[in-house]
């Protein structure tokens, strides 16, 4: 026997031990690609219908916003509306509420002030002094 | 006996007068100058009252601004 016989024989009992290692491995990683493809699946499983409630919640949701939304529409509607009627009754009272406060000081002075001088005048006094006005 | 307002007025209106001035020779005048005295005095009045009137304005004015800025910090 050769060093040459002896050379290949090593070279096959190491190609072997190789092929028997490598079948093991493809055997082992077949399992886990039965237990891969099994895991997928069951996450599949449980996750569709999860997202299915999910986009109906979503959804639900959304038109819960929409109604917010006319809600806070409406509300700021109502709100110029309001505005706008306290700015129109603020106007619509405001000019006569002035005029008659006018008015009424303008005849309570010149009364006032008119007495004053035909009291004055009466009395043949120099001219009456100047009447100081509240106003 | 009925008695006529005109003449109850006018009966007033001469002892009114001979209150003030015994001679009638000088009611006209007396008329006169109260009637004077009347009108400056009213005129004067007027223009006071309307003085009044526009500074009353002016306060409304000023009292409304200051009601409705301390509205706005509500």
């Amino acid at each position: 026997m050769s060093w040459s016989d002896v050379a290949s024989l090593a070279l096959a009992i190491f190609l072997v031990l190789v092929g028997a290692g490598l079948f093991y491995l493809f055997l082992r990683l077949g399992g886990l690609f039965g237990q891969l493809d099994n895991s997928v699946e069951e996450i599949t499983d449980e996750t569709v219908p999860i997202l299915t409630r999910v986009q109906v919640t979503v959804d639900e949701v959304n038109a819960q916003l929409g109604h917010v939304d006319e809600i806070m529409t409406t509300a700021v509607s109502a709100t110029k509306s309001a505005e706008q009627a306290a700015s129109t009754v603020s106007k619509a009272i405001t000019a006569p509420a002035r005029a008659l406060s006018g008015i009424t000081a303008s005849a309570s002075e010149a009364l006032r002030s008119f007495r004053a001088r035909r009291a004055s005048g009466a009395d043949d006094a120099p001219p009456p002094p100047r009447h100081e006005s509240p106003y | 006996m009925r008695v006529r307002t005109p003449v109850i007025a006018v009966a007033a209106s001469v002892a009114w007068l001979a209150s003030r001035e015994r001679n009638p020779v000088r009611w006209p005048a007396l008329v006169r100058t109260d009637l004077r005295r009347l009108t400056a005095d009213a005129r004067e009045a007027l223009v006071d009252g309307a003085r009044a009137g526009v500074r009353a304005e002016q306060a409304f004015d000023d009292d409304l601004a200051e009601a409705r800025s301390r509205a706005r910090t509500w």
